[in-house]
Formats: C-alpha cells, sequence, structure tokens
C-alpha cells in the first residue's frame, strides 16, 4: 500500500507523514517531564507507605501518638514558608515563559533559601522541648521521625535539583538536553510541598483533633 | 541519496567501538539487552544449583548432607535468587532488547538510564551473594517474615545484606519501569496508535506501572528492617508496642504486584509468539489488552490473601478471598484467547510453540491449585505445606520459565542471527517438561500428607520417603532440560543456520531489520498502518525522500501516546561512563551501610550527586556531515 492509502485509511492529514512535516519538527522537549512524573508517582508509594505504616502502628495503640501531641507552632511556621516558596517558584516558572531568564533564576534562589529556611526550622522543631524524645523511644517516635527525616531528605534533593537547574546555561527551551529542567525541579518541588501539606494533617494536625475529642485521653 | 551512504553515517552515530571502554560505557539498547538475559541466565543456574543441593538434603530421610543453619541459607537465597535476580530482571532484558525494535525506535528514550538500571541489577546481585564469602548469607526464606528476622533471632549480616539488596535493586527496576513507559507512550512509530501495539507493549507497561507503584513499599519495608535491627527502632518488635504484622502488610503489599511482573511479561510474550506460530491473529486481541491491564490493576488488591492465617478481621478476609477469585478471570480470558487462536488457525510444532503449549497447561494446573488456596478453609489447611511449594513452582516456573524459553527458542535468531536446533530443542523441551512435572506434581500429595515446608530434614515413616525421592530426581531432570538448552544456545550461535531477517514470517516490526540488527535499528523510522506491520500491504520503511532516516545527530521520533502521531525529534545522548560509576557509588553506599559506617557513606553520596551532574550536564554530541 503506498502512503496516500496509508493516509486515507487513518483519516489524518497528509501533513504529518510528508518529509517536510518531518524535518520541521521541533526538539522534543518532554521527556523527562513524563519521566519525573512517574518518579513522583513512585515517591508517593513511599510516603504513602509511610502513613499507612503511621496508622498501622498506632490502630493497636491504647494512645496514639504515646505521649504529648507535637507542637503546632513550628510546623505551621514551616508549612507557610514552603508555600512562600512554591508562590516564588510558580512566578519564576511565568518569568522564564517570559523569556525572563535572570528573574527566573533569581525566583529560583529566592525557592532555594526559603527551603533552607524550612530546614532550619526543621532542625529547631527537633531540639524544641516537645519532641525531645529519642527516635528509639517507642514506634511512635519511630514512624514520627523517620517519616520526618524521609521528608527532609527528599526536600533536600529538591533543593539540589534546583540549584542545578539555576546554574545550567538555559532554562527555557533548548537544544542540547537536558530539556525542561526548571519545569521538571519544580514539579518535584511541588510535590515535596504536598507531601509536608499531608504531613501537616496527619502528623500534626490529627493527633490535636483526636486528643480535643476525647477528653479521656488528657 | 544512496542507502549505503545513510547506513554509513547511521552507523557511524550509532555504533560502539569494540574495545574495553566501549563495552563500558555503551548504552546500546540491543546489547545492554543481551547483558540482561545472560546476568539472569547466570543467576537462574545459581539459584538451579542452590536448588539442587536442597533437593539432595531432601532426597531420603534423615540427610546429613547440609546443617540446618546452612540449609535456611541455600534455600532462601534460591528463592531470592529466582524471584529477585531472575524472574523479573530475564523479562527486563528481553523489553530492553525488543521493545524499541518493536516500536520502530532507535534506542529507549533514556539510554544511559537503562545502562544505568543494568549495572545496578548486576551489582545489586554480586553484592547479595558476597554474603556467602562472609558465609552469612540471608537465612530468613524469600519474604523474610520478621520477628524472626530482627536482630534478636537473626544475628549477623545475612538479613543486612537480604534488606540492602533489595533496596538497591528497586532503584534498579524503578529507573527501568519508568524508562519503558516514556519509551512505549512517546517513541512509538508514527501510526502506531494503542490498538496497534503489539501485546507485549500491553504487558512491558503494565509491568512498569506495577513496579513503580510497588516496589516503594518493599523499600520501606527493608529501610524499617535495617532501623529496627541496627538503630534501635521499634516497627517490629511486638515487646516495644511495634507490629509484626506490619512487615507482612508492606511486603505483600508489594509481593503480590511482584507476581503479576514476574508473570504478565511473560503472557505478553505468549500473545507475541503463539499467534504467529498458529498463522493468524491473535483471537480477541482488545480482550487480552484489557485483561493485562486489569490484571495489573487488580494485582494490588488480593496481597491479604497472603495473610489468611494471621487473623485478619472476617470482613478484609472476604473481600480478599473475592478479589482473589475474582483476578483469576483475567488470566483465564487470555487463555481462552490463546486456546481460541489455536483452534482457528494452523498451528506449528515448533520448539517455541511447544514450549507455549507447555505453558498454558502448566499454567492452568497453577491456577487451579491456587485458586482453591483462595478458599480460606483449604488455606487454613495447607498454608506452609509442601502444597504451597507446588503452587508457587507451577505459577512461576509455568508461568515465567516456560515462556522464556519459548521466547529464547523464537528471538534468539534475531538476536544471533542463526537459528536454534530443532532436534536438540525438542530433547531439551520433553526433558524439561517431565522433569518440571516429576519435580512439583509430587508435592501437592507431600502437602497433603502434611509435609511443611522449608524444614532441613524428615524422619523415616512418614510416607513422605518416596515422594521425596521422585522430586528430587524431577529436579536433577529439569535442570538437566535447562542445560539443554544453554547447549542449544552456544552451539546454535556458532553454527546455527542463519536465520534471515523474518525466519518465522512474524508480523512484528522487530522482524523487518536484519538478524541480528544494525545498532541504529531500522535505517527509516517506519511508520504503521495495522496491528501487524509485516502481515499487510502496507511498505512501513517507504519514504522516498529520506525524511525519516535521521542521519545527522543521534535522534528518534517523539510521538503522541495515543494516536502516535509525530510531535518531535528526541535527541538521544551519546555511550557514557556515568552510569557505570553512578552504580558503582551506589554499590559503595550499600557496602558502607552494610558495615555501618554511616559518616563513610557521604562520600559516595556526594560522587554520585556530582556523576548526576556531570550526566546531565549539556554538550557537544557527534554529527555526521
Amino acid at each position: 500500500m503506498n502512503a496516500n492509502a496509508l493516509i486515507e485509511s487513518n483519516g489524518i492529514s497528509r501533513e504529518w507523514l510528508s518529509a517536510q512535516a518531518i524535518r520541521g519538527l521541533p526538539i522534543d522537549q518532554g521527556r523527562g517531564t513524563g519521566a519525573m512524573a512517574w518518579f513522583i508517582a513512585s515517591e508517593a508509594m513511599v510516603f504513602l507507605a509511610l502513613f499507612f505504616s503511621y496508622y498501622y502502628l498506632g490502630h493497636g495503640q491504647p494512645r496514639w501518638p504515646i505521649g504529648d501531641a507535637p507542637s503546632l507552632t513550628l510546623p505551621t511556621a514551616m508549612l507557610f514558608v514552603l508555600f512562600l516558596s512554591c508562590i516564588a517558584l510558580w512566578a519564576g516558572g511565568r518569568l522564564m515563559r517570559q523569556g525572563r531568564e535572570p528573574a527566573a533564576r533569581g525566583a529560583l534562589l529566592l525557592t532555594v533559601l526559603l527551603g533552607c529556611g524550612f530546614l532550619v526550622l526543621n532542625a529547631m522543631s527537633y531540639n524544641s522541648a516537645t519532641m525531645i524524645q529519642p527516635v528509639t523511644q517507642n514506634p511512635y517516635t519511630s514512624i514520627f521521625y523517620t517519616i520526618n527525616g524521609v521528608h527532609a531528605a527528599h526536600l533536600i534533593l529538591g533543593l539540589l535539583f534546583l540549584l542545578y537547574a539555576a546554574v545550567l546555561p538555559r532554562l527555557g527551551p533548548t537544544e542540547k538536553p537536558p530539556h525542561g529542567s526548571y519545569r521538571n525541579a519544580a514539579m518535584y518541588w511541588y510535590f515535596v510541598t504536598v507531601v509536608w501539606f499531608v504531613m501537616y494533617a496527619v502528623l500534626y494536625i490529627g493527633p490535636h483533633h483526636v486528643v480535643a475529642a476525647n477528653p479521656a485521653l488528657h | 541519496m544512496s542507502s549505503t551512504a545513510i547506513s554509513a553515517r547511521l552507523t557511524f552515530l550509532w555504533e560502539t567501538p569494540r574495545t574495553l571502554w566501549g563495552s563500558l560505557t555503551t548504552v546500546d539498547h540491543k546489547t545492554l539487552g543481551l547483558r540482561y538475559l545472560i546476568t539472569a541466565m547466570v543467576f537462574l543456574v545459581a539459584g538451579g544449583i542452590e536448588a539442587l543441593i536442597v533437593r539432595v538434603q531432601l532426597a531420603q530421610p534423615g540427610m546429613k548432607l547440609l546443617s540446618p543453619e546452612t540449609y535456611d541459607q541455600i534455600f532462601t537465597m534460591h528463592g531470592s535468587t529466582m524471584i529477585y535476580w531472575y524472574a523479573a530482571p530475564i523479562l527486563s532484558g528481553f523489553s530492553v532488547y525488543l521493545v524499541p525494535l518493536m516500536i520502530g525506535a532507535r534506542d529507549m528514550a533514556f539510554p544511559r538510564a537503562n545502562a544505568f538500571s543494568y549495572w545496578t541489577y548486576l551489582f545489586s546481585g554480586i553484592f547479595i551473594y558476597t554474603s556467602f564469602l562472609v558465609g552469612q548469607a540471608p537465612n530468613a526464606g524469600w519474604f523474610a517474615y520478621t520477628p524472626y528476622t530482627l536482630k534478636t533471632y537473626s544475628p549477623g549480616l545475612g538479613m543486612d545484606y537480604f534488606a540492602i539488596a533489595l533496596i538497591f535493586l528497586t532503584i534498579s527496576q524503578t529507573v527501568g519501569g519508568i524508562n519503558f513507559l516514556v519509551t512505549i507512550f512517546r517513541h512509538r512509530a508514527p501510526g502506531m496508535s494503542v490498538n496497534r501495539m503489539p501485546l507485549f507493549m500491553y504487558s512491558t507497561s503494565t509491568n512498569s506501572v506495577l513496579s513503580i507503584l510497588s516496589m516503594p513499599t518493599l523499600c520501606v519495608a527493608c529501610v524499617f528492617l535495617l532501623l529496627d535491627r541496627d538503630w534501635g527502632t521499634h516497627f517490629y518488635d511486638i515487646s516495644h508496642g511495634g507490629s509484626t504484622l506490619l512487615w507482612q502488610q508492606l511486603f505483600w503489599f508489594f509481593a503480590h504486584p511482584w507476581v503479576y511482573i514476574i508473570f504478565l511479561p511473560a503472557t505478553g510474550m505468549i500473545s507475541m509468539l503463539l499467534p504467529v506460530f498458529s498463522r493468524r491473529p491473535i483471537v480477541g486481541y482488545a480482550y487480552v489488552a484489557i485483561s493485562t491491564v486489569l490484571t495489573g490493576a487488580f494485582g494490588f488488591g488480593v496481597w491479604m490473601h497472603h495473610m489468611f492465617a494471621t487473623g485478619e478481621p472476617l470482613m478484609s478476609m472476604s473481600y480478599f478471598s473475592a478479589a482473589s477469585m475474582m483476578i483469576s478471570l483475567f488470566s483465564t480470558i487470555q487463555i481462552y484467547a490463546w486456546i481460541a487462536t489455536l483452534w482457528k488457525g494452523k498451528p506449528v510444532l515448533t520448539t517455541s510453540m511447544c514450549y507455549a503449549l507447555a505453558f498454558i497447561a502448566v499454567f492452568i494446573i497453577g491456577g487451579l491449585n491456587g485458586v482453591i488456596t483462595a478458599l480460606i478453609p483449604f488455606d487454613w489447611q495447607l498454608n506452609d505445606s509442601y502444597w504451597i511449594v507446588a503452587h508457587i513452582h507451577y505459577v512461576l516456573v509455568g508461568a515465567n520459565l516456560f515462556p522464556v524459553l519459548a521466547a529464547f527458542y523464537y528471538w534468539l535468531p534475531k538476536m544471533t542471527g542463526r537459528m536454534m536446533n530443532e532436534r536438540l530443542g525438542m530433547i531439551s523441551f520433553w526433558t524439561t517438561l517431565i522433569g518440571f512435572n516429576a519435580a512439583f506434581f509430587p508435592m501437592h500429595f507431600l502437602g497433603l500428607l502434611g509435609m511443611p515446608r522449608r524444614i532441613y530434614t524428615y524422619s523415616a515413616g512418614m510416607g513422605w520417603d518416596n515422594w521425596n525421592l521422585a522430586v528430587t530426581v524431577g529436579a536433577f531432570l529439569l535442570a538437566v532440560g535447562v542445560v539443554l538448552t544453554v547447549v542449544n544456545f552456544f552451539v546454535s550461535a556458532k553454527y546455527g543456520q542463519l536465520a534471515g531477517p523474518n525466519p518465522w514470517n512474524s508480523d512484528t516490526l522487530e522482524w523487518s531489520t536484519p538478524s541480528p540488527p544494525p545498532p541504529y535499528g531500522s535505517v527509516h523510522i517506519p511508520t504503521v498502518q495495522s496491528r501487524h506491520p509485516l502481515w499487510d500491504e502496507h511498505d512501513e520503511e517507504y519514504d522516498p525522500e529520506d525524511a525519516r532516516v535521521l542521519d545527522r545527530e543521534r535522534m528518534t521520533i517523539s510521538t503522541t501516546w495515543l494516536d502516535a502521531l509525530p510531535i518531535g525529534l528526541a535527541k538521544m545522548p551519546e555511550d557514557s561512563i556515568w552510569p557505570l560509576v553512578l552504580a558503582l557509588a551506589l554499590s559503595a553506599i550499600a557496602g558502607l551501610v552494610l558495615v555501618r559506617s554511616m559518616w563513610w557513606t557521604l562520600a559516595p553520596i556526594v560522587v554520585g550527586l556530582a556523576v548526576m551532574a556531570a550526566w546531565l550536564w549539556p554538550k557537544e554530541e557527534k554529527r555526521a556531515e
């Protein structure tokens, strides 16, 4: 069968097969984004398994969390810091698409700074009075600090992604790979932020709610 | 433009020099696919030798070949090797080799990540086998239940090796899975819409999704195990309020999908080769494709059937019992599609076809002795007996080894350029089939007679003696059958008849290239207009203006995921040493965690990050003028 019959049988416009159309194709910028999406899916499953373990370890306990519920002050501040960093990152993406690369790089660096601020607050929260228990104390401290630590490790990885994107020669569409570095690093950063939102609900808000709803636990 | 000039340029662009450096840096999916296949076969032989040692120990009551401690290590390594380092990687090997050729792409979407997957797989396997050198191999079975695996009951390094090696393997499988998905859904030849994909693409992509979504739970479970063993946390430790069933929940949430990871690509291969040898298209293409995907989806909803004996709530047991029976529907649809294909076709009994037919028969037995174990009272009776051993081997050997052997006889002519010897092939087939059934069928009786699995010996007079002897003889016969195939491979690769591009008159794109294929695949990226490109009248490589040769740089065509319309040209990277260095850095991390030099792990971590930075940095690539 010749190409004409092929085009007719497909019901597709004849342009897509012509030599001109193939030669005129742009450099594909989207491969890495697909990979990043699947990578995030696998990372999401890591956290799903961790949250599952948190509840699974808790369901047989007379009291969960064992001991006092963690304080809300610093985690709330951390939530705001991450939220601000996402706004900076999103604004940087807009600037990049408008072709204003230096400004976009500035937004990336601002995001990195806010991310470092999050890590500092996280370290402070480990030292605060309500959280001074060692990780080896009981199943609650084990799972609590493991989730916290795993998230911090992912956040550091996200910071490194952002820093790397910030030093790459080009942020926007490129001739040479890696393509879409800003977009892919940003996707990962949004992901670690969303995970912190879920952690905030599960590890910090949840226990307060349970204690408030059941006065016997006081 | 003359076609020799084009292929010379393509060869210049894609060929890896045949030097030591070339072999360490290559990203050619064909080389890597062959390496995967050979490495997995080496692990099959290693696991097979361990199985034979176990069978000699159990051949007679009261044998003293192995001490109980050594026996535990050998059977654990047998199961772990076969399940983690043979069964899934061998299918990755076929996928790595065949997927780009079948979809008409020049290589995988991420060729260097592909090399990284291979090296990580290889090093993780070497890593767990070094445990034999220190005499402390894992010893708790392939599913490593807590609390037995905690430090108190399993001191030594064995279970640390197990946990670290599996985390290591997770990295390889996850990277591989992402690579397959992006390749299959972004680089199919123009016109190969999803309803025209070879069925192997459905099974490989379902398998990849399963890997990506299920292996993280294994990773988490193994991290908990390491933390409990070496850093004093209390995830699994009941005496401090932990939950021993947490391991089982996390592990089986991973391990049941893993069963389908082992099984689905194998069915995909059968769906490719069985219609070819039946001389007709497969019956019910859409049903086979859909049931492949649904098997994967439902594979996430049946894990608790491994835990019926642990005292779960009635509600959850009923649900998982029903789901376990339901999932067999999807496999049944595939089996009926194959039988109908045979029925309506004109079957040709090649060795490959014989293995495919044997697979169907053996798999039906494995399905039946499995589906009755989904009945909870029956399961309570037979759990942890040899009945389960019979079931797992009928399913895993039936659904993995037989299709793999069928695939070897079918695709090796493409890979080596020479036909396998049919006469030797038939001898190996009958030896394997008889040996397999002699080895595993009597295990049903042993299970019904109450022989527990994993005991290192037994006393005479239990009524088990003769059956055990039969099993041992069968195991050796099975080993002879596999060895004959390996011999056949080596002899045929050197002296076999030349295969030509399409010896079986098959329908899919990999058969349009010469055998073995040149490093760039086909000269013109093909276009596709039916499910059977080589059986229809359309000329896939029709390209009078040489628009689809892409002979200036290393490139392949990107297409939309549903309709496969061209949307871009993807630049492909050149050979690189970084994947190997990154895999070595990971090995160093694994080794240092094993000996708990945590501060020292910072060195390979920094090296690894630097390698990734160098790997991704934009650079000048070679061009053909």
